[in-house]
């Protein structure tokens, strides 16, 4: 599914080109959730909100369940294929990974309603349908591999700047850096400085893994009034996974003071970071459509804010080891945290237009102000710095959909699409979206199959030491496949 | 659990609503069309018939029920009943009327009411409990649910499943334990976490462990905390948070300063970094994590580290 690679790689782009962090970057990750859908909806590039009459709209526009004139059920894996290529300091690598997922299923009631004998059949309220569904709606699943050899700095140099800036309390990356002698203090007792010991010329390697997703847990219900005009109301129930395994291994030689004299070894450290990201949020959700004529529907949908709680747990450690055969391991730290949050208001709307019964085509857009996500403060924490990064790093965001259905015979459609993901980022790119999909109707039961082919980009920065800052430039690939069986009765 | 929980509402619901809705024999031959197209929903018939509204004949100042009569409708009010109350035929039943319907205020009709005295309520102690924890605040605030639940329910208030107990916990080698002796937070001042939250046994009095006691030249600390919440452990380096000077320095005490030209790398201008907002505060006064590291030749272990939950992770790239 997905747009979840999409998200995936709008948070690609959050993480990357961002020297700040802390849970900002968290926060607006889990804002890029999207609509989750079956493969036909997917097959046209996620637009959703004016079609009505699919099972995606259990999560997307729930206005559409009311639609259906009975019952339905569907479910869809998925097979996802990502890559990245990278180049850092002109050394290209890459990583890939496929995953097996299961991205929709859902399934509703139709209800039709009761007149009086003698009333008009056709008219006023005629049917109420409820349904569930389950979705995957963000994946976070990803790898990066990066490395060369550089010879104009060193991470030893961020842990000397920490320690310049920061001092050396007991237990921080710095007083690390400096008890495996990364770094040392040179000059004199009454003006001094922290500085690398490492000699120019290192070789770095990057790794990131990321594994998780989010996920949504529909209930909704859909109502018919004279075939003209359809509402809707549903509520969510979301979940976050979120693993990160990040190490970066650096290698050469160090200058090491031994009882004042200055010796050379050669050394091996690596810095890990590991994050644990789990939590929980609901929110609510409100349709319509509406048939301007018979071939031409309009629809809006409002999302509120999904409420989340977080439970968070950060760790790093630090290991260097010298030719001298000393052995040096600090860590791993943690930080666990749990906290409050809520991802901004999501407003979308869309058109169809129908060609009779030969097919459609229909566009959605959506608007994300990602600048009003928002962490709550605790007694244990202070939010005042990420909201402040949120409001200042990321920007409203336009998602676009558009996509056309067409059936070659009564049971066969053809089915393609186009979207872009606007970066939530106000210094990143957008990613873009080719779908395309095919669909086999026999009697009441069907087969729809889509590809989803999303591509983004991001630039990834494991230290920070200002403008020569090296940066590893990260292409996205992603290559995923859905495949939906369902049921009419 | 608690998305177990979730999802089971949402299957519930799925077969709750199953039964509104109308099920046509899933095996039925007939085709069904595609409603994402030009399908159109027709509402079904009523089995039954709209109730046709008969006009009645008044029977306002009927003579035989008085239902009219002012006197009749006081009677009705007060009796349940239009007849008087002395009449001879209705006699009888004065006592249903007053105790059933009548007096609603009465304490007699409803003094052995089992809802209100039932001790049955009282042993489940949920109104008791309830009651205390509001009119207690200080309690309710401390433990999120009030001394209600601790008290009554949970039999203790040891919050070893709350949130605010997680962020305390310790999810890596090493011990920390964290007294709370300037509140009520965890019923007895005290809180205890062991490692990855195991849950050791809650001291008695108030007790600081950190560092790790198996690191080689780290023999770890335990008991009463020297110098109040400002002290770092003895003979440890670390950072006086109030004053912001370093205490036993690592960088002052354990190397010397080396002279610049021994520096195998061309010196760099000091970076300008930009001013967090707001870094968040410390709530403990333990510093960010602790490890130990030490260089035997050969090998050396690292302490394990702990967390403060003062404020969350550091800022990284």
């Amino acid at each position: 599914m997905k747009f979840r690679y999409t998200f995936f790689v709008i948070a690609f782009s959050a993480i990357s080109t961002s020297s700040f962090a802390q849970y900002a970057k968290d926060a607006v990750r889990f804002s890029t959730s999207q609509i989750g859908s079956t493969s036909r909806i997917k097959a046209l590039g996620n637009a959703g909100t004016a079609v009505g009459g699919d099972l995606s709209s259990l999560s997307g526009n729930p206005a559409g369940l009311g639609y259906f004139t009975h019952s339905e059920l569907s479910i869809t894996p998925e097979f996802d294929s990502y890559g990245n290529k990278a180049s850092y300091i002109g050394q290209p690598s890459s990583a890939n990974q496929n995953k097996v997922n299961f991205s929709n299923a859902g399934i509703v009631f139709y209800s039709q309603l009761d007149k009086p004998a003698g009333s008009n059949r056709n008219k006023g309220w005629l049917s109420v349908n409820f349904g569930v569904g389950y979705n995957r709606t963000n994946n976070f699943y990803e790898r990066i591999k990066y490395g060369a050899k550089n010879d104009a700095n060193s991470i030893t140099d961020y842990y000397a700047d920490l320690a310049n800036g920061q001092g050396v309390s007991d237990g921080s990356l710095q007083s690390w850096a400096f008890n495996e002698k990364l770094i040392d203090k040179y000059g004199i007792p009454s003006n001094y400085n922290y500085q690398s010991n490492a000699f120019p010329g290192v070789q770095q390697t990057g790794f990131i893994s990321r594994t998780g997703g989010q996920s949504g847990y529909d209930i909704a219900v859909g109502a018919n009034y004279s075939n003209k005009l359809y509402v809707g109301l549903g509520m969510g129930i979301s979940e976050i996974r979120y693993h990160t395994n990040t190490s970066f291994n650096e290698t050469g030689n160090l200058s090491v003071s031994e009882n004042g004299i200055p010796v050379t070894h050669g050394f091996n450290s690596t810095y890990t970071q590991f994050q644990d990201t789990k939590g929980e949020g609901y929110n609510v959700k409100l349709g319509i459509l509406y048939k301007i004529i018979e071939n031409v529907r309009v629809g809006a949908t409002i999302t509120t804010p999904t409420y989340y709680t977080i439970d968070d747990s950060f760790n790093e450690g630090l290991n260097n080891n010298l030719s001298s055969g000393s052995q040096y391991v600090d860590g791993p730290a943690g930080y666990p945290l749990s906290y409050n949050m809520r991802t901004p208001f999501k407003f979308a709307g869309g058109l169809s237009v129908f060609m009779g019964n030969v097919g459609f085509i229909t566009g959605d857009v959506e608007y994300i102000d990602y600048t009003t996500t928002h962490i709550s403060s605790n007694d244990e924490y202070t939010s005042d710095y990420d909201n402040g990064i949120i409001k200042k790093h990321y920007r409203a965001a336009v998602n676009a959909h558009a996509g056309a259905e067409i059936k070659i015979i009564d049971t066969f459609f053809l089915r393609g699409g186009y979207g872009i993901q606007g970066t939530s980022l106000k210094d990143g790119t957008n990613t873009r979206m080719l779908t395309g999909g095919l669909g086999y109707h026999l009697g009441n039961y069907y087969i729809d199959a889509a590809y989803m082919n999303l591509k983004g980009s991001q630039n990834v920065t494991q230290y920070d030491i200002g403008n020569n800052t090296p940066k590893a430039a990260v292409n996205a690939s992603n290559n995923n496949f859905f495949l939906t069986i369902g049921l009419k009765y | 659990m608690k998305r177990d929980l979730l999802k089971g509402i949402v299957l519930i619901s799925a077969v709750a609503l199953s039964s509104c809705s109308t099920l046509t024999d899933i095996s039925s031959n007939k085709i069904i069309g595609d409603d994402v197209y030009y399908t159109k929903a027709k509402a079904g018939v009523s089995e039954y018939s709209v109730p046709e509204y008969v006009e009645q004949p008044q029977l306002r100042n009927d003579d035989y029920y008085y239902y009219g009569d002012y006197e009749s409708r006081i009677r009705r009010f007060s009796y349940a009943s239009p007849f008087d109350y002395d009449d001879d035929y209705y006699g009888d039943y004065v006592p249903y009327t007053s105790v059933s319907y009548r007096d609603t205020t009465e304490q007699y009709a409803y003094a052995p009411d089992d809802y209100t005295y039932d001790p049955y309520y009282d042993e489940l102690g949920v109104y008791s409990a309830y009651d205390f924890g509001y009119g207690d605040y200080w309690g309710y605030d401390n433990f999120g649910y009030g001394i209600a639940y601790s008290t009554f329910v949970y039999s203790g208030g040891t919050r070893a499943t709350h949130r605010k107990d997680y962020s305390h916990s310790n999810n890596n080698d090493g011990i920390f334990v964290r007294a709370n002796t300037g509140n009520h937070h965890y019923g007895n001042s005290i809180f205890s976490q062991g490692i990855n939250g195991s849950g050791a046994a809650k001291a008695t009095v108030p007790a600081f462990t950190r560092g790790n006691t198996a690191a080689v030249g780290n023999p770890g600390f335990k008991g009463m905390r020297p110098g109040g919440s400002n002290a770092v452990y003895p003979g440890r380096p670390g950072m006086n948070s109030t004053t912001g000077q370093s205490i036993n320095s690592v960088a002052g005490t354990n190397r010397p300063i080396r002279p610049a030209d021994e520096n195998p790398r061309a010196v760099r201008p000091a970076i300008e970094r930009a001013t967090l907002p707001s870094l968040p505060p410390s709530t403990s006064s333990s510093s960010r994590g602790s490890s130990s590291s030490s260089n035997s030749s050969g090998s050396s272990s690292g302490g394990g580290g702990s967390s403060s939950g003062g404020g969350g992770r550091p800022v990284r790239p």
